[in-house]
């Protein structure tokens, strides 16, 4: 909503600076955007050049001797059209500029300049900034560039939300300023002309079908209307509030819709010839061109005004063309009717249509201000059009709507604001509201809001405005906890912290990438995703089923910028839709990582590059779970699982948290990349972060061991296929209490083993908790687990 | 001479040869000789023990033990810390002004930063942390939450349809519904997330962005405690100076309703970064909690904002690329 503070003044006094009225508002809840006009520009003079002479230290800028009228002062200027003898505007020290520019004596390049000369953009006259402006060479110095130019009116534009349609008004919001400052509010009373004669039944009658929709009709007659141009200072206004003029009958309709709020129509007389008017929802199979000349089918959800035959208007947003005024329109009809919120929302909605029509119905316009719009309107037409009201009007309004009374409790209010607020500064408060109050008991009062207020229809909705009056900036700052809240409340999410830390500390970087993405790479994992019905492209019509294409796509980014060394992660949701509607939906929370190119560069101490390969990767989920005391992780492998290859699970008592492996690279051509090869992980972070929490909820300390360890190396050639592991496993099993750990510390091969032949060398470590181990205990467990490699291996010992 | 006064000569003789020891090979044997060879000195005292009495032998062959022990360990470190001394001055050239061996170096995300910290300002006054969906439906996102249907107040979020009665949340509250529904008052919840809004991306505005709701429901809560709650946390989060305003706003789940903006020195002008109020009755008995009884407050903290302002961020679009140039910063 732009207010123009020229027409402001009309009902209140303004003695505020724009910027210290816009700060009022806006700390009333009303919030103020930069408006352009709303910097006052002062103090700039015309005035002559009477000298000019180079910069001696620039080439192009001028110094100039400038007069205006009394005295002579030395501004540099770098406009090519400075001349002598030139006529321009000149901003003296302390001169404010558009934008709010001040001007300040300054030293350019050494030489001082006390005062600049001006384009005519810098005064606010044009966009023009080529040069200083130019005025013809008798214009008189010394004369306020103000008079020469008229400014535009100022205006403040305010963000007005959506609960006070009486402040898409400049009555509303003269009202809240009368409110805070305690001037009078002036609201000029229309002329009530004849409102009882019957002449204008003659005319027309007035017939509402569905008074749901349209619980309020006014209309009325007035002739021998004289189209042509409006008055100069309504044009200004209205333009400068945003709205172009047209003729002097439509803009009077505007004009009334921006000073009082509610919306009017004015037909042509001529095109109502059924001399009927009939409000009804629509038929199925209708269609109206309405007056920006687009035809629109219309159905039953729509309120339409219409002559008894055919729609002239959507009721509420929009006149037909085929019902307008136009140049030879001599007797208008003219419509103020008050219409349902929903009807004209739901209308609008479903058009597509947003007028400052409909903004103000869907949001409750005034149901008795409908009357003073009407002869605000007929006392226009008749001051500004010449024209003549047909003596009567027509009011159809069968059930009067009438605001609920409403009872404000003090307690209640100090309780929700926590200060004390007097009885004074309610009753005060309410009667600037225009809300009739009575006082019911020392603490209490009954009140029943203004119909311009549909917001107010509760105790906390009267609390709110007493709280917002009585300045948020005077409620105290004062938390005051009672109670302890000590319930039995874990953050479920509290574990990410120190996986965070984990991945951090082996030099992962977390990313947050774009949820939603093409349904080309959402539904690439075979995976369904959820399809969005609004989306802002199509490459972002479906939420994310995998955090792997964003952080490819993020190391894509990378790659472009010369970084091709990365590990990233990131976790977050992702969904998939496993059914119908909202209940087949399902989120999932993942952590997913990947690694590319080198982990170490060769550099000084190492003399070439490494790269990153899946052993790392494994050593990364490894080093995570072992971390995270997560002992009982399984690595298996299973050969098929989007997007990975050769891919390994990872279990824990037989569930699956997730995967890792070389991401195929097809998957990363389908994501859009070209990169070297991929490394990935990719875990149900739900599931983890439970482990974590029945791990942590178990631990306990092992008993460390006093008594001496014994180190045992052997050597087994073992066939080149069989797996560590399970060598590991079988092993393990044999060792009784005694072996504590086990694991190849060399792996060599030579034709002298033979080939499709590998030798392992196998450290053991031997320990007992309670005392020193015996040679013999050891040597018969020896025994065991090379029996054991014999048997279930084939293994040699090689000495 | 006593045995003693030969034992305490012995002694006074090792220390005065240490006093004046230097580190050649010739003198450390001969003093290895003198003192603790065959024929050295500590043996000569050995050789004595036959004279003395019966009852003191014992007591004198275990000083006599004590002594070679104590000595001989004088003697090893002396000629150790003179080595020492020595080749360090002949030691090869090390340049320590080398870079370090270089390790991998990783970092959490600005905004998880950001969200961390705010989570331990808030815990700190006993806030619980909960969490809800981001996909849902109508009720919990704006019914529940006071957004009757065909409202113009559903205009003020820009939203993402799943269909008509689903969406990407546009914000952190429905998980106050989700709370109230299955928790009984009072509580103190704080809810960190992802939201979404359908709004073209540009610096200003990405499609989706993070929150921290907080919910606080008890008997006696006021307006005055959300202002001193807001505040609290501003000078955690920005310092003592920080320069704040609270103004009259409106959301339909909150009465009365703000929005707080900070300065924001470097632009000359005031950023909202939250917006709060008291929680509307209708919030409450769309939850079946009493309104006579319970009262509350919420506020919902933008938290990208909040990174952006802490780090002079201008471009909001930063967060969601991955520029590991970014990301190193933090």
């Amino acid at each position: 909503m732009i207010v123009v503070l020229d027409w402001l003044r009309d009902f209140v006094e303004i003695k505020e600076s724009p910027q210290e009225l816009a700060d009022m508002l806006t700390m009333l809840g009303m919030e103020a955007e930069h408006s352009e006009n709303s910097d006052e520009i002062t103090n700039v003079v015309t005035a002559r050049i009477t000298k000019v002479i180079n910069h001696p230290n620039a080439d192009k800028l001028k110094l100039c001797e400038v007069f205006d009228g009394h005295e002579t002062h030395k501004v540099i200027c770098g406009a090519p059209n400075t001349h002598e003898g030139q006529i321009t505007a000149f901003a003296g020290i302390g001169a404010t500029l558009s934008g709010g520019f001040k001007i300040k004596p300054v030293k350019i390049r050494g030489e001082k300049s006390s005062g600049m000369l001006c384009s005519e953009r810098e005064l606010g006259i044009s966009e023009n900034h080529d040069g200083i402006l130019d005025l013809p060479e008798n214009t008189e110095p010394g004369q306020p560039i103000a008079a020469l130019f008229p400014q535009p009116l100022q205006a403040i534009e305010f963000d007005i939300t959506p609960n006070r349609p009486d402040c898409l008004s400049h009555i509303g919001i003269a009202r809240e300023i009368a409110l805070k400052t305690g001037r009078d509010l002036k609201i000029p009373e229309p002329e009530v002309g004849d409102s009882i004669s019957n002449a204008v039944r003659e005319y027309v009658v007035v017939n509402i079908d569905d008074p749901l929709g349209c619980p309020r009709y006014i209309a009325g007659i007035v002739k021998n209307i004289q189209v042509g141009p409006s008055p100069q200072w309504m044009v200004e206004r209205l333009e400068v509030a945003g709205q172009r003029s047209i003729n002097n009958v439509v803009d009077i309709s505007n004009y009334v819709l921006l000073e009082l709020g509610h919306p009017t129509h004015i037909f042509d007389y001529k095109f109502v010839p059924t001399k009927k008017v009939v409000i009804r929802r629509a038929g199925s199979n209708e269609k109206i061109t309405t007056l920006d000349d687009i035809e629109r089918a219309i159905t039953e959800q729509h309120l339409l005004i219409t002559d008894g035959d055919r729609p002239i208007a959507i009721a509420g947003i929009m006149g037909g063309e085929n019902s307008g005024v136009s140049e030879d329109t001599n007797t208008v009809l003219i419509e103020s009717a008050y219409f349902d919120p929903i009807t004209i929302r739901k209308g609008s909605k479903s058009l597509g249509l947003i007028t400052e029509s409909s903004r103000r119905f869907e949001r409750g316009a005034d149901p008795e201000g409908a009357l003073r719009a009407f002869w605000r309107i007929v006392n226009l037409l008749e001051e500004l059009a010449g024209g003549e009201q047909v003596p009567g009007i027509i009011d159809e309004y069968p059930t009067r709507i009438t605001a609920p009374a409403i009872t404000l409790r003090k307690s209640e209010l100090d309780l929700l604001s926590g200060c004390e607020i007097s009885a004074e500064f309610i009753e005060q408060t309410f009667t600037g509201l225009e809300i009739e109050w009575q006082r019911k008991t020392n603490a209490s009062w009954t009140c029943t809001p203004p119909t311009f207020r549909p917001d107010l229809e509760r105790e906390v909705d009267l609390i709110e405005e007493l709280v917002r009056v009585f300045g948020y900036d005077n409620v105290p700052t004062l938390p005051a906890y009672t109670g302890l809240f000590s319930k039995d409340e874990q953050d479920v999410q509290s574990g990410i912290g120190r996986i965070n830390k984990i991945l951090t500390g082996l030099g992962f970087r977390q990313c947050y990438s774009n949820s939603l993405q093409s349904v080309r790479i959402a539904s690439s994992l075979g995976r369904q995703p959820v399809k969005l019905v609004n989306p802002l492209s199509e490459e972002m019509s479906h939420t994310r089923t995998s955090l792997l294409p964003g952080l490819i796509q993020s190391l894509q980014y990378n790659i472009n910028n010369g970084n091709p060394d990365l590990q990233l992660y990131e976790h977050g949701q992702v969904f998939e839709r496993k059914g119908p509607g909202f209940k087949g939906i399902r989120e999932y929370m993942h952590l997913t990582g990947i690694v590319h190119g080198n982990m170490r560069t060769a550099d000084i101490y190492s003399s070439s590059d490494q790269q990153f390969s899946f052993i790392t990767l494994k050593g990364v989920i490894e080093l995570l779970f072992r971390r995270l005391h997560l002992n009982l992780l399984e690595l298996s492998n299973s050969k098929h699982r989007d997007p990975f290859t050769d891919c390994y699970v990872i279990q824990q008592d037989k569930i699956n948290l997730g995967f890792f492996g070389l991401i195929n690279p097809k998957y990363i051509d389908l994501i859009g990349a070209e990169t070297g090869p991929i490394y990935g992980f990719e875990i149900d972070l739900t599931l983890l972060l439970e482990s974590m929490r029945k791990q942590e909820a178990t631990h306990i300390y092992r008993p460390i061991s006093v008594y001496p360890m014994v180190e045992r190396d052997l050597n087994f050639v073992l066939s080149e296929e069989t797996e560590v592991d399970n060598v590991i496993k079988a092993i393990q099993k044999v060792g009784q209490d005694i072996l504590k750990q086990v694991r190849p510390v060399d792996i060599f091969r030579h034709e002298s083993i033979g080939a499709g032949h590998k030798s392992i060398n196998f450290r053991f470590i031997f320990q007992h908790l309670d005392r020193t181990l015996e040679d013999k205990e050891v040597s018969s467990v020896i025994n065991d687990i090379i029996a054991i490699f014999k048997r279930d291996f084939g293994a040699k010992l090689r000495s | 001479m006593s045995f003693d006064k030969q034992i305490e000569a012995v002694r006074n003789s090792f220390r005065a040869d240490l006093d004046s020891f230097s580190n050649e090979e010739k003198i450390i044997n001969e003093l290895q000789v003198k003192y603790f060879g065959r024929k050295g000195l500590i043996a000569g005292l050995f050789q004595q023990l036959k004279d003395i009495p019966a009852n003191q032998k014992p007591c004198y062959g275990k000083l006599l033990n004590e002594l070679r022990g104590k000595l001989s360990k004088e003697f090893e470190a002396k000629v150790k810390s003179t080595t020492e001394d020595s080749s360090t001055n002949k030691k090869e050239f090390i340049d320590y002004t080398l870079p370090g061996y270089r390790f991998p170096v990783g970092s959490t995300h600005p905004i998880q930063q950001t969200l961390d910290q705010m989570k331990e300002i808030f815990k700190a006054i006993g806030f619980n942390v909960g969490y809800g969906p981001e996909i849902d439906d109508d009720w919990h996102n704006f019914e529940a939450l006071n957004f009757p249907p065909h409202h113009p107040a559903r205009d003020m979020q820009d939203t993402f349809f799943v269909d008509q009665s689903t969406v990407l949340r546009t914000h952190t509250s429905n998980v106050q519904i989700h709370l109230m529904e299955n928790k009984p008052p009072p509580l103190r919840y704080l809810v960190p997330g992802k939201v979404y809004r359908n709004e073209a991306i540009s610096f200003k505005h990405y499609c989706l962005f993070h929150q921290v709701e907080g919910l606080y429901v008890d008997k006696n809560v006021s307006f005055a405690d959300l202002k001193g709650t807001v505040d609290y946390f501003l000078r955690k989060m920005f310092g003592e100076s920080v320069k704040s305003r609270f103004r009259p706003s409106y959301f339909p789940f909150t009465e009365p309703s703000a929005e707080v903006d900070i300065w924001n020195e470097r632009r000359q002008q005031w950023m909202e970064i939250v917006g709060c109020g008291m929680v509307d009755p209708n919030v409450f008995k769309s939850v079946g909690y009493d309104p006579e009884i319970w009262h509350g407050f919420a506020f919902g903290f933008g938290v990208d904002r909040i990174a952006m302002l802490k780090y002079k961020i201008d471009d909001i679009r930063l967060f969601y690329q991955g520029d590991v140039r970014f990301l190193e910063q933090f």
